[in-house]
């Protein structure tokens, strides 16, 4: 399949960025405005280009919010695991032993456990939320990261410009800032756009099964747990969220694409 | 650091072994080394690939951590050194690579590059004279030409070693160790780096430890010459002696192995070749002799020890016999 073209790829990111973090006071309020009267509009009806669902709210609106909610759960979910992952990567390749062989058997541990099932344990101790949500997701995807991270910089640091910069004298915290890190980092966003597109999915199936923000937020998930009871009257309640989820998904992977596309070809150029 | 005492050398190795387990087989790069570097000399170990003589210089420069043994660098222990003394050493004392161009992060500008040690040494503080600084060190190397926001991709192999020879004389160094550093150039940069390295020799007092395997090089530039084999030093002593009129029987060998030599028309040496042995097992008794066309009973039987003959050290049984 042929990806996006990465121009676009990255104005539809940036919107969906946009949108999740300045969502305005009016769109929130269109979002949530209930009128009875309009219940269950097909798309295309004035005043409402997507129709709406079956409290009459606004089908468009709800859709661009949930950008704010499942994209910005992801989103806070991805930077949390990615945040711990590096850390734990880097102090597995660069520790003392015993601190590698610890970070190696608490990876080991997590990555045994299916996160999905801990992070339903999760919500359910700490109550709904959007951040309890994020915090659930990401303590318990960091692996993939550290992973990535240990493996990558052990090869760095193998190299013999890392030999020649320790004969200088220069400290190991210094040599993973200014050494390793410009070489992993181009692998290390690859990562994240395919582990935020895991996340995101993540996100919206917990949603769906209850664990999301809670019953009228706006987020995909839960809109399409909300739509199944109006499924045959309604198809397209179901159709918005999904092909939302579904291209943000799509998005996110056409972009680690690129990213891996690119730093492959800056790679060449400088080595 | 002690630099009080001239007379000390400025780099004493005493009895260096270093042994590496590969599975189950253990194979030895060094079996016993001992030397001392003096001030201001240049002095060269030769020896075929294999021969543990890049190992010792990893080991001098404490880049790589002796089985047993001690390395001494103006009285001060390389590989127990912390803290300011380490620190010190590692100013003081460096490593030129084989292969500059794996020296240097490829996502490293020049400056970085050029800045980095000082930035480790603490040396960076008068910010006003670091570009005179580097602006200087680089006409000395002869890289006066080169920008600073470059990376080192296409950076020619003489240009690089000169980044490589400049990265370090920022530090001003007292002893260079040299592992090959002009093994992967072409001829003609060869001798301009050679003239370089004379040049800064002169100019900065620097004292030379240059590992190689060009015979007629070594003969040229070192003022003493260790030839090693197997992980032991088996001749040592004034370039003039040792390759002049060669003692041991692998320092003939190498000698009249040498391209040029042969172009002479003069007979190498009649050696039995090197694949005959076993990388990993070493022979009992002098590790050459069953290469050597001169062995008899004695040196299968026990190993030679460096023993003064004619103005040098040899470690053969039949030294003797063959001035």
């Amino acid at each position: 399949m042929k990806s996006l073209p990465l121009k676009i790829a990255l104005l539809l990111t940036a919107l969906l960025l946009l949108t999740s973090v300045l969502a305005p006071a009016w769109l929130e309020a269109w979002a949530t405005e209930r009128n009875l009267a309009n219940r269950l509009l097909p798309p295309l009806s004035a005043q409402h280009l997507l129709g709406t669902d079956g409290l009459g709210r606004d089908l468009l609106a709800r859709l661009l919010l949930g950008a704010r909610h499942t994209f910005g759960i992801a989103a806070l979910a991805t930077l949390i695991a990615a945040s711990i992952g590096i850390l734990a990567g880097v102090l597995a390749a660069i520790g003392p032993r015993l601190l590698r062989t610890a970070v190696g058997r608490i990876i080991d541990l997590t990555i045994a456990f299916p996160s999905l099932v801990l992070a339903v344990a999760m919500v359910a101790a700490l109550g709904r939320g959007q951040v309890t949500l994020a915090l659930a997701l990401g303590l318990f995807n960091w692996p993939v990261f550290a992973r990535v991270t240990a493996a990558e910089t052990r090869g760095v640091l193998t190299q013999q410009y890392v030999t020649a910069a320790k004969a200088f004298g220069v400290t190991p915290w210094r040599i993973v800032t200014g050494h390793v890190m410009p070489v992993i980092a181009p692998t290390l966003a690859v990562v994240v756009a395919f582990q935020f597109a895991t996340l995101l999915i993540s996100t919206a199936g917990l949603s769906f099964l209850g664990l999301g923000p809670g019953l009228g937020v706006p987020e995909w998930g839960s809109m399409l747990a909300e739509a199944r009871a109006e499924m045959n009257q309604a198809p397209w309640l179901m159709l918005g969220p999904a092909l939302a989820i579904a291209w943000t998904v799509l998005l996110m992977n056409s972009l680690g694409e690129h990213v891996a596309r690119r730093s492959r070809i800056a790679r060449n150029e400088l080595l | 650091m002690n630099t009080e005492h001239a007379t000390e050398p400025l780099l004493r190795a005493v009895d260096l072994h270093l042994s590496y387990t590969k599975g189950k087989t253990l194979s030895q790069a060094l079996r016993g080394v001992s030397l001392e570097v003096l001030r201001g000399e240049l002095l060269s170990v030769v020896g075929e690939s294999g021969s543990g003589k890049s190992s010792l210089a990893r080991v001098l420069c404490g880049i790589e951590a002796p089985t047993s043994g001690r390395v001494e660098f103006t009285g001060v222990d390389v590989h127990a050194a912390r803290g300011a003394d380490r620190l010190a050493l590692q100013r003081r004392l460096q490593l030129l690579f084989q292969e500059p161009y794996a020296s240097f992060n490829p996502y490293h500008s020049v400056e970085t590059i050029l800045l980095e040690p000082l930035q480790a040494q603490g040396l960076l503080q008068s910010a006003v004279s670091i570009g005179d600084r580097l602006g200087a060190v680089l006409r000395e190397v002869g890289l006066e030409q080169i920008e600073l926001a470059r990376r080192p991709r296409g950076l020619s192999g003489g240009q690089l070693q000169r980044l490589a020879l400049a990265r370090i004389l920022l530090l001003e160094p007292w002893l260079l160790v040299g592992d090959e550093p002009l093994s992967a150039l072409d001829v003609s940069v060869r001798a301009q780096i050679v003239q370089l390295l004379q040049r800064l020799r002169q100019e900065r007092a620097l004292t030379l430890l240059m590992v190689s395997h060009d015979l007629e090089l070594v003969e040229r530039i070192a003022d003493r010459v260790a030839v090693m084999y197997r992980g032991r030093i088996v001749e040592i002593g004034a370039t003039r002696h040792v390759i002049g009129s060669p003692i041991h029987p692998y320092t003939s060998a190498l000698k009249a192995a040498s391209p040029r030599r042969r172009l002479l028309g003069q007979a190498p040496a009649k050696l039995r070749a090197a694949a005959a042995i076993s990388a990993a097992s070493i022979p009992g008794g002098c590790s050459f002799h069953p290469r050597c066309p001169m062995a008899v009973e004695l040196c299968r039987a026990s190993m030679p020890q460096l023993r003064t003959v004619q103005d040098r050290l040899v470690a053969c049984h039949r030294a003797e016999e063959l001035t």
